[in-house]
């Protein structure tokens, strides 16, 4: 009876369509190392990414924004559901053809500490998925990573350095650069400047934008920073306990929440101008996010929700068009 | 005007390292009134923690080395032993961190560790008063079913919970100044709203004054009357809330609010990022630390640092030649 967000009726705009992601961890235990019950990170997200936008994905620490975007990518199998990548059946594919689909979806992570190999320079970071998809002969790949260097705006001088000798905002820019390689058509990029300061954060920013338009990339945009995401994304999708709650063109989720649990988010947020705070109401809730392993009857949301009746706790609202292009997973929106 | 509650003086904070001396913190000057409470903001190694923990003493020394004057209602933090220490910290002034998980000791209830900050300072008590006590405290912050919660050990209990234990033994003795050091950062913004709240409730209630340290303007702007904006270990600009967001003055207070995408931001609005990066402390640039990323740089300010000088608008100081 779920019933499921209708792709865009023209579907040649939609590059990633998502119905029905479940992703469940199981947790061993007792003598035997038997499951004994599962953590339920993602459990039924619908959601679809048009070619040339960029989706924000976001929600609290634990409400399966990460592991969504993994699940997207194959980089985690997902227990259920459908991920297609232009019409591409993804998670069905043999791991070779996933291996070859990789080309077309990169990933930029969050800590760029960890995630460039310390033993590796610069240059061989970023020519490693070049050589692994035979992009040409020795000087053809150094020529592309002295190129892909210039892009994300570092001195091409740099390619025999080591990531150490990076600041965190410049080593994010290799991670973009690696990223880029392949010429991949979609991006998903989760957290990638949560561990940078607000000055670096805004180069970080803007780059990522110019980069969307000089290579067309579909970009998926992990993170909790809700100013952030507005800033970056088109629409937004906001998940809790491992569902989308709601999905919207980021103005009109901003300026118009329909489910309580993004007002509540939205009210949450201090803005930097002292004038606005003395005037806002606070939407302050109570307790903290339930556990995944034992989500909450109903609507996940309805023991910290204001709004709460009989049918929430029974009756798993779906996500609807509640209006257009607005679809909220509530049975008292607004 | 009211007697200071904290006055800081020339304070320098520098560590003798391997590499060179690291100026943390150099010459930094500012004063807090009872009760009000300050926001202290800056970007990561901007020396704004070293500034705090300096002030309660909690510098290593050797390799740090502290310098200038502390005066805490008008005696001087500098000229005390150790023992003198320890009987003001935790009692006339507390200090909340970051991160909930390590500041908590794992081995004791939450209950024991309260109940044991308020024994150390008042002596009077006995165990079962300061037991009593402990319950209170963590009524008062809000956490449920207190008498049950006391009896449980600090993994029993979410972040938000935790950073609320945190605030319940930082006040149980009624200090006249908390200092809390990125206490929302590692928690989730629906849980910093209830953690901020709290704060700003309690402060009030019992007129501690607070000294918040964040890298985040939008908290600043939620909870502080007053702001110093520090950059490579100096105070670059320091006024009232309202002045630091509607008209700031020092070209990096400037650019710091610019970088910000604001919730309220119209699309598409192109974010206007400071250049570079922040200057490496063993090695500051000579003359204004902020003049290598300096839309507004002249020769002077490669030369020359720039005291703090009042702007011509009330309190608000900054330290630029050439403030807006």
């Amino acid at each position: 009876m779920t019933q499921q967000i209708e792709t865009p009726v023209a579907t040649g705009t939609t590059l990633i369509d998502v119905k029905g992601l479940k992703v469940h961890f199981p947790i061993k235990g007792g003598l035997l190392g038997r499951t004994v019950a599962h953590v339920k990170a993602v459990d039924g997200v619908d959601l679809f990414v048009r070619k040339g936008e960029t989706l924000g994905l976001v929600g609290e620490s634990g409400c399966g924004k990460s592991t969504t975007g993994r699940a997207i990518l194959q980089l985690i199998k997902p227990t259920a559901g459908s991920v297609k990548l232009n019409g591409v059946e993804l998670t069905t594919l043999p791991p070779g053809e996933v291996r070859k689909k990789r080309a077309e979806m990169q990933m930029v992570f969050q800590d760029p500490y960890g995630s460039l190999n310390p033993r590796f320079t610069v240059g061989q970071s970023i020519s490693e998925p070049l050589v692994n998809f035979h992009k040409g002969n020795e000087k053809a790949i150094r020529d592309e990573v002295a190129h892909l260097l210039e892009v994300v705006g570092l001195n091409p001088a740099f390619v025999n350095r080591f990531a150490h000798e990076f600041s965190g905002g410049q080593r994010q820019r290799i991670g973009i650069a690696r990223a880029l390689a392949l010429r991949p058509s979609f991006i998903v990029a989760d957290e990638p400047v949560s561990a940078l300061d607000v000055s670096i954060q805004a180069q970080v920013l803007n780059l990522l934008e110019d980069l969307q338009e000089e290579f067309n990339l579909t970009y998926l945009f992990v993170a909790h920073n809700l100013s952030v995401v507005k800033h970056i994304s088109d629409r937004v999708a906001v998940m809790y306990l491992g569902r989308v709650v709601e999905l919207a063109d980021s103005e009109d989720l901003y300026e118009l929440p329909l489910h309580p649990y993004t007002q509540a988010l939205l009210s949450a947020i201090p803005v930097p101008d002292p004038n606005v705070e003395a005037r806002r109401k606070r939407i302050i809730l109570e307790g903290d996010v339930p556990s995944p392993v034992n989500p909450p009857s109903g609507c996940n949301f309805h023991p910290r929700c204001w709004k709460a009746q009989e049918i929430c706790r029974e009756v798993i609202p779906p996500l609807e068009e509640k209006q257009s292009n607005h679809f909220a997973a509530c049975h008292f929106p607004g | 005007m009211a007697e200071n509650l904290l006055e800081v003086n020339n304070l320098k904070t520098y560590f003798f390292t391997r590499a060179g001396v690291v100026k943390a913190v150099d010459d930094v000057s500012f004063s807090m009134q009872p009760g009000e409470t300050l926001g202290v903001v800056g970007e990561s190694g901007c020396g704004k923690s070293v500034t705090a923990l300096s002030v309660m003493r909690l510098v290593a020394t050797p390799p740090g080395k502290i310098t200038g004057d502390i005066l805490f209602n008008g005696d001087n933090i500098m000229d005390k032993n150790r023992d003198e220490l320890t009987e003001l910290r935790g009692s006339k002034i507390s200090m909340i961190f970051q991160d909930p998980m390590t500041s908590l000791n794992p081995v004791f209830t939450i209950g024991y560790q309260i109940a044991e900050t308020v024994k150390r300072h008042r002596k009077d008590l006995s165990n079962d008063q300061a037991w009593k006590r402990a319950i209170e405290m963590l009524d008062l912050v809000r956490i449920p079913d207190a008498k049950r919660r006391a009896r449980n050990f600090p993994h029993e209990f979410s972040g938000g919970m935790r950073q609320r234990v945190m605030i319940a033994i930082a006040l149980a003795c009624n200090p006249q100044l908390l200092i809390a050091d990125e206490p929302t950062t590692a928690l989730d913004v629906t849980i910093q709203a209830q953690v901020l709240e709290l704060m700003k409730g309690l402060s009030k209630e019992f007129g501690t004054a607070v000294m918040l340290i964040t890298h985040d303007l939008g908290v600043v702007a939620a909870t502080c009357e007053y702001v110093n904006v520090m950059y490579a270990g100096h105070i670059v600009e320091s006024a009232p809330v309202k002045q630091i967001f509607e008209t700031p003055a020092h070209p990096y207070t400037v650019g710091l609010l610019h970088s910000i995408p604001r919730l309220d931001d119209q699309r598409g609005v192109r974010l206007n990022p400071i250049a570079g990066q922040p200057p490496d402390l063993l090695n500051p640039p000579p003359g204004c630390p902020y003049a290598p990323r300096c839309p507004k740089v002249q020769l002077r300010c490669r030369q020359e640092r720039p005291e703090l000088k009042p702007v011509g608008r009330g309190e608000q100081v900054a330290a630029c030649f050439y403030p807006d």
